[in-house]
């Protein structure tokens, strides 16, 4: 740093920055940010299954907005969104607050919640897909032992859907849970310490210190979880294919976008379909960006 | 403590990067050669790679390409495999070929092949092909397949059909005697119904009605004089009376009980069905052949015949895989000389003995049906020379999509097939006219 | 005092064990199919213990390649991938959280913008990327482009803004400049948000299917993810293979985990952090 002391504090500071940044900006610009602009010159073109771009203008734009489908999967696309996030949320909050607390078998308890997150997503598939099954899955068994009538889980268009949130949410609630619960070990003692001396009992001190104290990882799942919401793909590609009744109702905008970039070759149309989908998830995050001055607290 | 742990994790950080890296240079000198780009002659051998998905077939190859390079010394042959069940062969083939560097011989099948010559990324074949005399020793439709603008792209490879398995312990519990060569649709709608009126186990049915058209509906609408393409790809043949025939008939099968419904089929496919003995009967294209076989809990309880007939004709549809070069392979001549033996006697006969795929060409077709003795294989290969071609056009990826979301709601029952085919007409004849 | 504590306690327990359940089932399902034989797995309807155990499945996992050195690529490509991330995204991330400088939040919103696009669409760009670099079929085209996460610096940037700011005025009182400060005040105190990165990553590139199978193509420079996949013919399963398959990828994830916890988790809540 010799050759700086003549700068001021600021400067370096700046120099500073930059150096920081340096590698990790680098390396995205090359790897991320350049496929990135190159798909959204894509989707102004029509573009064949060897990347041989012929120029088309909004032609792909005009389209996707008179297709009767891309709105269905980006209805269902919306509705995954709208109840996974806040329930995953909510439960990941819930077990990782048990999880906080003097019980023995943290460790274990810890583990096994965490399971589903670190299995391979077709072995996952496959399980839930049997547990479901119509005719023999282990779910209708239940149903049937306890009186109730079995349902068609994921054949059915008005279940389907949320038979598929409720694999989302197991799969995703456990790794949810440890970043909250790295996010609450952050907090000091000193802030428990003082409200147990004031009386407050632990659900008081959950509410009142733990969760205000945890927005900023609380803020970090809720937009982590809504983006990984808009681009579910895996679970329904696995569980729900093209013959089951239930297709319509539970495709998602990314099945969408993969089935023209790869099985049709229209990767221009498919580029649209991205650019679409990131400007929304970039409208909601900037949104959540700029609210979150109302209720993150920041030290 | 701190300051410790953070200078061990800087030093395990090193360590472990210089492994990488260490480990990649390694790497990268093997994987110079087992990349498609062969460069040849630095060494003095050519090498060429070929790409195939279905690890089946893998050592029938590798015996294949063991004679072929023991009579020429001069070439080194790879294979590399990569899984066709999520598309993931033709994503990386395509990205290969986008980069330059896709296998010099490697498998196509129709769905891919007009794209693919769009494209430009096949080698032209036509003198190789007259060499061989294709149109002598191939079916026409599996010639014409791989044929565009009179160049010829693809040697064709093998071919599958499709032929009715029947479980014989169900049969004999019910007292039903065996499917035979000669049905026709109506003795299996018979049979079908006295097996159900045996009483079957619980959870067990005669037969299944999938939404699937390569194995159950295509051929009996190719029987019954129905269309799905007209010859310059202008048209489709959704709302022709005879092309609804052929699908109508199993969705009465569906109505009347004697199969499940295809809701329930979309989440258990027949195949399943039938593998765990819950299926009397199931038609199925030859490839499920090594499936089927690999079976424990099907060993010496099933038996093929021949596709029931239909309107007094023997339906089938016919699907060939082929062997493409590729247009940017740095070794043409070796590639070009190593897909001829390919498609050569020797190598068919290798192939077909294998018993996992149809030997494509003429005189070695039979190879299949005789490498298990034990069951009725020839029923795949009995009538093969008047199967129907798979109708394809280049958006039959986005056709057979379109197809199957509305066939499947008159399956339902939702809608009759009449007014499905009407609104599937009108899609399909938009799209292919686009 | 201590009948109200061991009432919760129970109270925890049973709430926990609830979820237990639901968490547990699919996956010891999944372990008791590894043990039947193909034709058992496709029974219906299920059955749930294997009537005999037998190992075949995992003796079809082994043999379909190269095992040891399948899983010794999963290792090497997950341990790199997770220092790396480690050091170049915290780095990234304490200046985007602390330091005011021009272009900060534009930065940030660009290289956030990479997790709002589908995945896919990197995948070809990144193998010609590779491939032009003449990495194609090697080690490191395993975890090149993974060494650059959005997400990561997203997590450690939102750790670091929870930091409470008069640290690093003290810190520059005490006369450290920036990467002093960041290196020896700010960087052990985020040890909770590096072990949920650390735990992530390693997730993510241990089951990474998709960029593994494309980028390269030889047996010996698979990872355990795509590796599996090959045993799959192109019409069924082998079901209890794959999951064979499945609980063997698994246990080093498990194991990690387990060993990772105790290690910071638990170490961290015991320094008393901020004094």
């Amino acid at each position: 740093m010799a050759g700086t002391k003549g700068l001021s504090r600021k400067k370096k500071d700046w120099i500073a920055a930059y150096i920081f940044v340096a590698p990790l900006t680098i390396g995205i610009f090359v790897f991320y940010i350049f496929p990135f602009i190159q798909n959204f010159w894509f989707s102004f073109n029509n573009v064949n299954k060897f990347n041989i771009a012929t120029f088309a203008g909004l032609e792909n734009y005009k389209e996707l907005f008179s297709d009767k489908q891309f709105y269905r999967t980006f209805g269902n696309t919306l509705r995954y969104v709208f109840v996974t996030v806040p329930v995953g949320l909510s439960l990941s909050l819930l077990i990782a607050a048990l999880l906080n607390t003097r019980i023995k078998g943290k460790s274990l308890y810890r583990t096994i919640y965490f399971l589903p997150s670190v299995t391979m997503a077709a072995a996952v598939a496959m399980v839930w897909k049997w547990i479901f099954n119509d005719q023999s899955g282990i779910l209708n068994g239940l149903m049937k032992w306890l009186g109730l009538p079995t349902q068609a889980w994921l054949t059915d268009s008005g279940i389907a859907p949320y038979a598929v949130m409720v694999v989302g949410i197991w799969m995703t609630a456990g790794y949810n849970m440890i970043i909250l619960l790295a996010g609450i070990q952050g907090i000091s003692n000193s802030y428990y310490e003082a409200a147990a001396i004031d009386g407050a009992g632990a659900v008081k001190q959950f509410f009142k210190i733990t969760i205000p104290m945890l927005t900023p990882t609380i803020f970090f799942v809720l937009i982590t979880s809504i983006i990984s919401g808009f681009q579910v793909f895996d679970t329904i590609y696995m569980m729900v294919g093209k013959t089951n009744p239930a297709y319509e109702s539970t495709q998602s905008v990314v099945m969408m976008f993969y089935r023209n970039a790869f099985d049709y070759g229209h990767k221009g149309y498919a580029a649209a379909i991205s650019i679409v989908l990131f400007a929304v998830i970039m409208l909601i995050t900037v949104i959540q960006m700029i609210g979150q001055k109302k209720w993150v607290n920041y030290d | 403590m701190k300051k410790n742990i953070k200078k061990l994790a800087a030093l395990g950080l090193t360590a472990v990067m210089c492994i990488g890296v260490l480990a990649g240079c390694g790497g990268k000198n093997n994987g110079g050669e087992s990349s498609g780009d062969g460069d040849g002659t630095g060494s003095g051998k050519t090498r060429l790679t070929v790409g195939i998905w279905d690890e089946k077939q893998k050592p029938a190859l590798e015996e294949i390409i063991e004679k072929y390079t023991a009579a020429h010394e001069d070439v080194e042959i790879t294979v590399q495999t990569t899984p066709y069940k999520g598309g993931e062969y033709w994503t990386k083939l395509e990205a290969a070929a986008t980069g330059g560097t896709a296998p010099d011989i490697f498998w196509i099948n129709v769905l891919h092949a007009e794209s693919y010559y769009e494209g430009g990324i096949l080698k032209d074949l036509s003198d190789a092909a007259s060499e061989m005399d294709l149109a002598a020793n191939y079916p026409e439709a599996l010639v014409s397949a791989y044929n565009f603008d009179g160049k010829q792209i693809a040697v064709p490879k093998d071919f599958d059909t499709n032929a009715l398995w029947y479980n014989k312990e169900i049969f004999d519990k019910a007292g039903v005697a065996y499917p035979t060569d000669d049905w026709t649709y109506e003795d299996l709608t018979e049979t079908a119904r006295q097996l159900k009126e045996a009483g079957l186990d619980e959870g067990v049915w005669p037969f299944a009605c999938p939404v699937d058209f390569q194995t159950w509906y295509y051929p009996t609408v190719f029987a019954a004089g129905g269309w799905i393409l007209n010859d310059d790809k202008t048209e489709t043949g959704y709302e022709d009376t005879k092309t609804q025939e052929g699908i109508q008939c199993w969705i009465d099968m569906i109505d009347e009980g004697l199969s499940p419904t295809a809701a329930s089929l979309s989440e258990t496919t027949s195949d399943t069905l039938f593998g765990s003995g819950q299926l009397a009967m199931n038609l199925a294209g030859s490839y499920m052949t090594p499936e089927y076989l690999s079976n424990d809990a099907l060993t010496g309880k099933i038996d093929l015949v021949e596709f029931p007939e239909f309107n007094g004709v023997e339906p089938n549809v016919i699907n060939g895989l082929g062997y493409a070069v590729y247009e940017g392979t740095k070794n043409e001549a070796a590639a070009v000389e190593f897909v001829t033996w390919l498609g050569g006697e020797e190598a068919m006969k290798i192939q077909g003995e294998s018993g996992t795929v149809i030997s494509a060409r003429n005189d070695a077709q039979h190879y299949f049906a005789e490498s298990n003795t034990d069951i009725n294989l020839a029923a795949y290969t009995n009538h093969a020379d008047i199967a129907s071609p798979l109708p394809v056009c280049t958006d039959a990826a986005e056709l057979y999509d379109l197809e199957a979301n509305k066939i499947k709601l008159a399956y339902a029952g939702d809608m009759t097939l009449a007014d499905a085919c009407k609104e599937l007409k009108e899609e399909a004849d938009a799209l292919i006219q686009k | 005092m201590r009948k109200k504590t061991h009432a919760k306690n129970i109270f925890v327990h049973l709430a926990l064990f609830a979820g237990v359940g639901i968490t547990v089932f699919p996956f010891l399902w999944m372990i008791l199919t590894s043990f039947k034989t193909k034709g058992e797995a496709m029974q219906i309807p299920p059955t749930i213990f294997p009537e005999n155990f037998v190992t075949a499945a995992y003796h079809t996992v082994m043999e379909a390649m190269p095992f040891a050195q399948v899983y010794l690529n999963t290792i090497i490509s997950t341990v790199v991938t997770v220092a790396a991330q480690v050091v170049f995204c915290t780095m990234a991330a304490y200046a985007f959280a602390r330091i005011k400088f021009p272009g900060r939040n534009i930065l940030f919103m660009v290289i956030l913008s990479v997790l709002m696009v589908p995945g896919q669409i990197f995948l070809v760009p990144q193998y010609l990327i590779i491939q032009k670099a003449g990495l194609l079929d090697t080690l490191p085209a395993l975890f090149l482009p993974n060494l650059f996460s959005a997400f990561g610096t997203f997590l450690m940037r939102q750790f670091f803004m929870s930091l409470p700011k008069e640290l690093e005025e003290a810190s520059v009182l005490d006369g450290c400049n920036r990467f002093q400060t960041f290196g020896k005040v700010m960087l052990p105190l985020v040890k909770p948000g590096i072990v949920a990165l650390v735990i992530f990553t390693a997730k993510f590139a241990w089951n990474d299917f998709m960029w593994p199978l494309i980028i390269n193509t030889s047996q010996d420079k698979m990872t355990l993810a795509p590796a599996m996949s090959f045993m799959n013919g192109q019409y069924l399963t082998n079901i209890p293979a794959q999951m064979a398959g499945a609980v063997l990828a698994v246990i080093p994830m498990v194991v990690l985990f387990f060993v990772f916890q105790r290690q910071f988790i638990e170490g961290v809540a015991h320094t008393g952090v901020k004094g």
